[in-house]
């Protein structure tokens, strides 16, 4: 992961930038916001410990969903009240895949933060 | 007061000569296997509610990957009588039900999820406690 950059920083920026797109027929409902900016601590947090090495974070333009995407070389729980658990129940849907023999993806998908501006 | 010292002493002196004497996390696991493999001569009995975990873990997969390129297995009292698994193995692993994923992540003792050599991605709920010893 980037060193100087968390998690709500990075999707801070393509939050920032599609709000500018859809404003005025959409702003940013500051509760959702809230929420999210929860999630991203959490998901920092579980970047340290699975040893994360990259984020990426993006919208979906059609559903207005945000993704969170984090490479890491591998993920192990032992708890079933893990912060990942509670990541995900707070997700639309995920999914695991690998990039090479050392490193995997997650991607997460968010709802997303937005409501119409009447 | 002299003497709590000297046994404060004494107790970080052993914890440091344990330290020691394992270094080598390969030699943990061998120690951690060799007393499974002595468990697992004792007489036990099979704890049916902890099978049934597994099981049910296994069926909510099974239904969630239902038609993708996805296999999904899982295994009873191996490597130890006392263990299970469940195995989730694909390109890649989606999952737009998060609530059934959590469900069984909830009730398996562990999960692994990590990158294979082949090109995919493999996920296991391991299951401890399928077993109790009797004395």
């Amino acid at each position: 992961m980037s060193s100087f950059i968390n998690c709500f920083d990075a999707v801070s920026l393509v939050v920032d930038e599609y709000t500018k797109e859809v404003y005025p027929m959409w702003r940013i409902n500051g509760e959702k916001q809230e929420q999210l900016s929860n999630i991203c601590d959490c998901i920092d947090s579980i970047i340290e410990e699975f040893e994360g090495e990259g984020l990426e974070a993006e919208i979906d333009e059609n559903s207005k969903s945000i993704g969170i995407k984090i490479k890491c070389p591998d993920i192990t729980i032992y708890s079933n009240k893990h912060t990942l658990y509670d990541i995900l129940n707070n997700s639309t849907s995920f999914s695991f895949s690998r990039i090479n023999d050392d490193l995997m993806m997650l991607e997460i998908t968010f709802p997303g933060i937005w409501e119409e501006n009447l | 007061m002299e003497d709590n010292n000297y046994e404060l002493e004494n107790d970080l002196f052993i914890e440091d000569e344990a330290e020691d004497r394992i270094e080598d996390p390969e030699d943990i696991l061998l120690m951690i296997a060799k007393e499974f493999e002595e468990q697992d001569k004792k007489t036990s009995m099979i704890i049916p509610t902890r099978v049934r975990d597994v099981k049910y873990t296994y069926e909510i997969m099974k239904n969630l990957f239902a038609g993708k390129d996805v296999k999904v297995d899982y295994d009873l009292h191996e490597p130890y009588k006392d263990f299970g698994s469940v195995t989730v193995i694909g390109k890649k692993i989606d999952l737009n039900s998060p609530k059934w994923f959590l469900k069984a992540a909830e009730i398996a003792s562990n999960c692994d999820i990590y990158p294979r050599t082949d090109g995919k991605i493999q996920i296991d709920f391991g299951f401890g406690g399928l077993t109790e010893t009797l004395e």
